[in-house]
């Protein structure tokens, strides 16, 4: 009851001193607005990444030689002997084998990323073709010229997906046969953009592109469970190649899926520190603020102390103030940080992501604040002597 | 109602004392009405204070109805303020950021009366002053007279059995302070033990009792009836 119109009073003081009430307040908005933003910003690009390493897969391990040890290389067949010794483990391996090549169809040309892989392309990616087929293990046999190509491809060299299958396009002036076209991989279908591809046997690009020996691959371990046995594997694998840890590096996308988490739980501590830190600021200016309003409010008190108001009820009406300034703060912050977030993510191509825990702590946080700060003013209203609070002008 | 024994004030300023209050001996009966007169600076308002539940004294006792209150705690003295005396200042002392109706009831939130019941004391209260149609109204919207007829409304709200006011004619013109005097003596009147203090032999003569003070001390106690007062 006494609450009730100590919430009464809070609010008419507010309302009272309006520019007051808000630059006090302002502190507060600012910090929660920018804890929001931040948080809600770093979640969404959060789940954005860890949503395009799950579509990698996490079975995946890759070794890659360091780029100044890139010289030193090994045999693909090595690598095949190593998954076929592993079978119970591994169930694909795909090299790593990547180049550029002019295309070429009648008078049109351009150049295109061409990697070159195996029958297991499939199991490293969640794309496959729309038309026709990948490359398979006789392609890689024989060494044929067989190319997959992308969208974008199709669209420019032969004028529609179906029209490209089966016909000849010149890579590097050689002539290779379309076997597939690769799905849609963006919304554009632009050059340059992951849609301007091609694939072709991982032996013919050796022989006939030039790209060169291995220097890196990727093996398909068949389960979460046998990703540390495949990791180790790979790792005496290489090192007996290159002879120094150092010099190549393994890794597997549930390990960077971790040390991103990681990352970002860092960032986020990091954030929710500074964000600490000027509510902490804020708190001072509101505490500031009490002070200043106790000692004008002195007769005011001392009137209140004269009709009977106890220490109690002075005290609950001065703290019912300072915390519903810095709530009220921390819900205008809210809502406008929630509101500044998703215009941001819309702008930056992130889908901000305000979870409900942030909109809570900062609620609770910005209130505890309030009443921290509000607690040595109120304690000093509290125990203003009446005849001379009502002495006072 | 009120019996005070041996009551001594004193500030100690630096190496001299001031004894505001000098042995003040008084009892007041239930439904007296006591004009309190003295020059400025004689310690009427520490009197007042005391009686008031506002100040404790340095030494000797005070007993209200029966209790001894001179040495009570912050919020017990809070507690027999609320629930026995009702003031009326001077100044008015209304809170400028509420209206008549909600200076009213301001006692009566700090005894925990709950709204419905609370309003109706507070209209009832502004009723028998006269501002019930002015009751929305806020401080500054109202005249001298009229800010003194609440804060009397806000001294009545409750049904205290004591009213203490201290120089509340001060801030009026003669004809408004004649209106309240007529107030008070309604209320005396209606069973209410009334204490006033003024500057004003007129306004003192209304009592039925005057006591004066001089340095602290009480120089003279007489019934109006009984005698005439001289200045
Ligand atoms: N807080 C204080 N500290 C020191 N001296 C005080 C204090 N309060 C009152 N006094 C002194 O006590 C004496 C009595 O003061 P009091 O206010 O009771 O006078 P009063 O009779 O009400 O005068 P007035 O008619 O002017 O209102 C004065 O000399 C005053 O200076
Ligand atoms: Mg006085």
């Amino acid at each position: 009851m006494i609450l009730l119109s100590a919430v009464k009073m809070a609010w008419e003081s507010i309302i009272s001193n309006k520019l007051r009430s808000f630059l006090t307040m302002l502190g507060i908005i600012i910090g929660v607005c920018a804890v929001i933003i931040l948080v809600s910003l770093v979640q969404g690009a959060t789940s954005k990444v860890t949503e395009s390493f799950d579509s990698l897969g996490t079975t995946q391990v890759i070794a890659t030689a360091k780029r100044s040890y890139q010289t030193r290389t090994f045999d693909y067949d090595d690598v095949e002997d190593l998954m076929w010794d592993n079978c119970d483990l591994i169930t694909g391996f795909i090299p790593k084998n990547s180049t550029s090549a002019t295309l070429r169809v009648g008078g049109s040309n351009g150049t295109t990323p061409v990697t070159g892989t195996n029958e297991y392309y499939d199991l490293s990616t969640d794309k496959t073709t729309q038309l026709g087929r990948l490359i398979n293990s006789v392609d890689v046999e024989n060494a044929s010229k067989v190319i997959v190509i992308g969208e974008y491809n199709a669209l420019t060299y032969f004028g529609s997906v179906q029209a490209s299958i089966g016909k000849t396009i010149k890579v590097n002036g050689l002539p290779f046969t379309v076997v597939g076209v690769m799905e849609k991989q963006t919304d554009t279908i632009a050059q340059y953009s992951s849609d301007d591809m091609a694939l072709v046997p991982y032996t013919t690009a050796v022989n006939n592109l030039g790209t060169g020996a291995l220097t890196g691959f990727t093996l398909i371990a068949k389960d979460v469970n046998s990703i540390d046995s495949v990791m180790s594997i790979t790792k005496k694998f290489m090192y007996d190649i290159y002879g120094d840890s150092d010099r190549y590096t393994v890794v597997n996308m549930q390990e960077m899926l971790d040390k991103l988490n990681e990352m970002t739980t860092m960032l986020s501590g990091v954030l929710a520190g500074i964000a600490g830190i000027s509510l902490l600021v804020a708190g001072i200016g509101i505490m500031n603020i009490m002070l200043v309003s106790v000692t004008e409010r002195t007769k005011e008190i001392g009137i209140r102390k004269a009709i009977g108001a106890k220490r109690s009820s002075i005290l609950l009406q001065f703290l019912v103030e300072a915390t519903s300034v810095s709530l009220f703060g921390g819900i205008m912050g809210i809502v406008l940080g929630v509101i500044v977030a998703v215009i941001a993510g819309k702008i930056i191509g992130i889908a901000a992501k305000p979870t409900l825990w942030v909109i809570v702590v900062s609620l609770v946080y910005s209130m505890a604040v309030g009443l921290f700060f509000g607690l040595n003013p109120a304690r000093k209203a509290s125990k203003l002597s009446p005849i001379e609070a009502l002495r006072s002008e | 109602m009120i019996v005070i024994k041996d009551l001594y004030k004193i500030y100690q300023m630096g190496d001299t004392e001031v004894r505001a209050l000098d042995g003040i001996n008084l009892h007041i009966h239930p439904h007296e009405f006591v004009a309190i007169i003295g020059p400025s600076g004689s310690g009427k308002s520490t009197l007042m204070n005391m009686i008031g539940c506002l100040d404790v004294p340095t030494e000797g006792e005070y007993y209200l109805n029966g209790k001894n209150v001179s040495n009570l705690s912050d919020d017990e003295q809070a507690l027999i303020r609320n629930r026995t005396i009702g003031f009326i200042f001077q100044q008015y002392n209304l809170l400028p950021k509420l209206s008549a109706r909600e200076n009213v009831e301001l006692p009566l939130i700090y005894r925990g009366i709950k709204l419905p019941e609370r309003k109706k004391m507070a209209m009832e209260a502004l009723e028998r002053v006269g501002m019930a149609e002015r009751s929305e109204h806020m401080p500054k919207e109202l005249s001298g007279g009229q800010q003194q007829r609440v804060s009397i409304a806000r001294a009545l709200a409750g049904h205290p059995p004591l009213i203490l006011a201290d120089e509340p004619t001060g801030a009026l013109d003669s004809k408004t302070g004649a209106e309240l005097m007529v107030m008070l003596k309604e209320l005396h009147s209606e069973g209410n033990t009334i204490v006033l203090i003024t500057h004003d032999n007129n306004i003192a003569r209304q009592a039925k009792r005057i006591v004066r003070i001089q340095d602290g001390k009480i120089t003279r106690d007489v019934d109006v009836d009984s005698e005439v007062v001289c200045e």
